[in-house]
């Protein structure tokens, strides 16, 4: 078997891949459900756009697990070029699935908000995934993402636009800022210093 | 001499291999060592006869009761609560504190209450962990974490005790002191070893059956393995008379295996 | 070992209790508590101007973030619980030991659940103490709380159960996402098997819940939770069915009731006026509020004291006995209303003005003179008794009607407005006075 197919199995990459591709399906499915409902906009797509995210970054973070960690940092060639290139592997695939899943609408909640939305997930579950190990990297980005959920103003963009970006509907500057900065910080600090290693 | 464990036809598979064929064995009170290549069949045996796994074919008594597969959970039950056992890789709850983690396997076994604290601290201080007993068990060594296996596989006094590697990660002086708890345990109950080490069945153990490929092939004192090594050239084997003795037995049984 | 020593009075624990302690104190027992309650503080934060002062609001809302918000959360702890055995290797151990496995797994399952229970119960409290002193009448309902508590307990013991079934990495998210996919899709729903939902959101205000509805779904969603984790820890798996047969047997009683479940407050309807004239009346259960009221729209009462024709009642709902009636808005929270501080009273008082003055003529053209007139005349009655610019548009000049009213002397107006209260009924813009 080669080496490549040998590495990303050691992954789990197609377990990873099926839940990557049933919930951009299921995505899909509650957009256009929630566009349907009598009274509803395209600004309903506000749930998809937060939590879908969510449980794919979830799916990337706990993929990111290393059985054999402790061989691999005494492996002769540098790892992070590996690493980097599986973080992008399974974000890029998933950000295009998951933005074909909200079409229409840029400006209310579809692809770019949604491409936004998992960029910036999948840099916090990276970096938690690097600092408290990829079982429990999923663990931040949900409670941040669910308290912004709550507590994010109903008015898109001023300050709200940095710190409430998950709930942004689309345009605004601040939040593509906010979600490139910790997409970039988080895939570089897992590609330097890998997953955490568990415990048991 | 009454056996506490009578084995007879145990047949056991895992995954399409035939891990024990057939094996006839019984046990009485005192410490028996089981010794063995590895896939020989020992843990699959010691599974087993904890009654944590159960067997394909065959008849297990322990303690009197039956509990192979044609048996009801009431007898299972109440051997297991006469039972102590430690297995290969034995896992535990990293948050509780040693205490906490024995009394919950005390618990597990149907101790009676009022007895459970002081059986606990007593078990705890035999392994010496005395001074130990109230961290968590995540911030303890390996050789520590196995000694409290050990601590929760007598906590409850039992008759029959069944240990896997139990001295893996055990310092030589730790190693010491728990061949002398064999002992000391061995005068009433059954102690059933499973090792790689050939000194803890020196020192602690009296019978010796060997395991190989599924068969028993030898049983007898540790003194007559260690005869069986002395024929053999001193130079084609090396090591100690029991090792000698050891590789003498595993190669006439499989010449004879081989010949059947 | 030390036999002069006086034996001990004190008994030692027995190990059940050891154990509970253990199993209550370590692990994310605790932590699920302590998230629960935080979740629930930060939703009633974030949203306080809208549930302060009134008990159905607050209780509402700590309904809707519980069921949807911790009832997942604890869904997903449960799961990582029931996978503990797995993570740990401690499996083949707990085999040779005698104790029972469900025995062994509700002791595992039943402390996470209760700590999720208590740090619901921990917000509620603090909720009820925040709402206190700014709430009227009524009070906290208890069927709310037992209900989501209840639901809490049996999403606890739920998850816990899948969590033994599936040891895989993502099962807590991925149950966390489908248990607020399968709570939150029934709210969208207008059938009465919604009501099954526990996450379902209650309209409370003025209305009450039956007795039973709470018990009812108690057993419910309990039965449930027992009948998934009996069948996945117990020997004889097939006990399952004694509570889903139970479960079973309350869900069409509550189906078949749907919206039956709430019935109408009678506190509600019984007004609560004030002495004298005119009467300022509010359902009973915004009874404190009166006084506040009455000052708000006291510039409006003593423009029209003593002129014949002035309304006897100012009333929240009509109750269509006599033409000297004017309704005014109710106050709730979000609604004028503030941690029971009348707000904006200008307003209000524009807004009671408004339907003082309203007409109801549905055949009357508006578009020829005279209605143009009566509307105009109309409007600037109103303006004048509200008394403040509450009706115009921030820097609009005052329509020629109000200052023509304004310019008037006293007397003159006074006689001018018996005359035009007279004719507010009529729907003839002749009859109206002009000014």
């Amino acid at each position: 078997m080669s080496l490549p197919v040998l590495h990303l199995r050691s992954r789990a990459l197609p377990r990873t891949a099926a839940v990557l591709a049933g919930v951009a399906l299921l995505a899909a499915w509650a957009a256009h459900w929630l566009q349907a409902q009598p009274d509803f906009n395209h600004g309903a797509r506000v749930p998809v756009l937060v939590l879908a995210p969510l449980l794919v970054a979830s799916a990337i973070g706990t993929s990111l697990y290393a059985a054999a960690d402790e061989l691999e940092r005494t492996a002769v060639r540098r790892w992070w070029p590996r690493r980097l290139a599986l973080l992008l592997a399974l974000t890029v695939p998933a950000a295009a699935a998951l933005a074909l899943a909200v079409p229409g609408h840029p400006e209310a909640f579809g692809a770019p908000g949604m491409v936004r939305n998992v960029l910036g997930a999948t840099g916090v579950t990276a970096a938690a995934a690097a600092l408290i190990g990829a079982r429990l990297s999923w663990l931040p980005m949900t409670v941040y993402g669910g308290a912004v959920y709550l507590a994010a103003p109903h008015t898109p963009g001023g300050a709200a636009s940095v710190w409430a970006w998950p709930m942004q509907p689309g345009p605004q500057v601040g939040a593509w800022a906010t979600a490139s900065a910790l997409f970039v910080a988080g895939a570089a600090l897992y590609a330097v210093r890998g997953a955490r290693r568990e415990r048991g | 001499m009454n056996s506490t464990v009578k084995v007879s036809g145990l047949t056991v598979r895992h995954r399409r291999r035939t891990a024990l064929d057939s094996v006839d064995l019984d046990f009485g009170p005192g410490v028996h060592g089981l010794l063995g290549p590895n896939g020989a069949g020992k843990t699959s045996l010691i599974r087993v006869l904890s009654t944590a796994a159960a067997p394909d074919a065959g008849r297990i008594e322990l303690l009197g009761t039956e509990v192979g597969a044609a048996s009801d959970h009431r007898g299972r039950a109440a051997v297991r609560r006469r039972l102590g056992y430690l297995p290969q890789e034995f896992g535990h709850y990293a948050g509780f504190t040693v205490r906490e983690f024995v009394a919950y396997v005390a618990w597990l076994k149907e101790m009676d209450g009022a007895r459970t604290a002081a059986a606990v601290e007593r078990a705890v201080e035999r392994v010496g962990l005395a001074d130990r007993i109230d961290s968590r068990m995540k911030t303890l060594s390996g050789g520590m974490v196995r000694r409290v296996g050990i601590a929760q596989a007598i906590v409850n006094e039992p008759e029959l005790l069944l240990l896997d590697e139990p001295t893996a990660g055990l310092d030589p002086e730790q190693r010491v002191e728990f061949r002398a708890l064999m002992r000391d345990l061995g005068e009433h109950a059954t102690v059933i070893l499973s090792t790689h080490l050939v000194e803890d069945v020196v020192t602690a153990c009296e019978g010796v059956t060997l395991i190989e490929a599924g068969r028993v092939a030898y049983r007898g004192t540790t003194r007559e393995l260690a005869a069986l090594g002395k024929d053999g050239t001193q130079d084609e084997f090396g090591g100690s008379p029991i090792e000698r003795g050891y590789t003498t037995a595993l190669r006439s049984h499989r010449a004879t295996a081989g010949a059947r | 070992m030390t036999l002069t020593e006086a034996p001990v009075r004190r008994k030692a624990p027995g190990p059940t209790l050891l154990v509970l302690r253990a199993e209550a104190r370590r692990g994310i027992a605790p932590w699920t508590g302590v998230c629960t309650a935080l979740t629930l503080f930060v939703t009633m934060a974030a949203k306080a101007d809208t549930w302060q002062g009134d008990w159905a609001e607050t209780q509402g809302l700590l309904h809707s973030g519980a069921m949807l918000l911790t009832g997942p959360l604890v869904a997903a702890a449960a799961c990582w619980q029931g996978a503990r055995d797995h993570r740990r290797g401690t499996g083949e151990l707990w085999r040779s030991t005698a104790r029972a496995r469900w025995s062994r797994m509700l002791m595992a399952a039943l402390p996470l659940a209760l700590w999720a229970v208590a740090g619901y119960l921990v917000a509620l409290a603090a909720s009820l103490v925040a709402t206190w002193p700014y709430a009227g009448g009524g009070g906290p309902f208890l069927s709310v709380a037992v209900l989501d508590s209840a639901s809490l307990l049996a999403m606890g013991l739920l998850g816990f159960g899948v969590g033994v079934l599936c040891g895989w990495r993502l099962a807590a998210p991925v149950l966390a996402a489908l248990m607020y996919l399968v709570l939150g899709v029934p709210n969208y729903s207008e059938s009465p098997a919604r009501y099954l939902d526990p996450a379902v959101q209650y309209a409370l205000t003025d209305r009450l819940l039956v007795w039973w509805f709470a018990p009812a779904m108690a057993v419910w969603a309990c039965g449930l939770a027992a009948a998934a984790l009996t069948a996945v820890a117990a020997r004889r798996r097939l006990f399952a069915l004694v509570p889903l047969a139970v479960a079973a047997a309350v869900a069409p009683l509550i189906v078949h009731t749907g919206d039956g479940l709430f019935r109408h407050d009678p506190a509600a309807s019984h007004l609560a006026c004030t002495e004298g004239t005119p009467q300022f009346c509010l359902s009973g259960r915004r009874e404190h509020l009166l006084p506040q009221v009455a000052e708000a729209l006291s510039g409006l009462t003593g423009r029209l004291e003593g002129i014949p024709g002035a309304p006897e009642r100012y009333v929240t709902r009509l109750s269509g006995h006599g033409a000297a009636e004017v309704e005014m808005p109710a106050p709730a929270p979000g609604w004028y209303l503030l941690r029971g501080r009348l707000q904006r009273p200008e307003d209000y008082a524009w807004q009671v003005a408004v339907h003082l003055t309203r007409r109801e003529c549905p055949d009357l053209h508006y578009e020829d003179t005279d209605g143009v007139r009566m509307v105009a005349t109309d409007s600037a009655v109103g303006l004048w008794l509200a008394g403040s610019r509450a009706g115009l548009a921030p820097g609009a000049e005052k329509p020629l009607e109000l200052r023509r009213l304004e310019a008037m002397p006293d007397a003159e107006r006074r006689a001018w407005l018996g005359r035009y209260l007279a004719t507010h009924e009529s729907c003839d813009p002749s009859e109206v006075p002009a000014l």
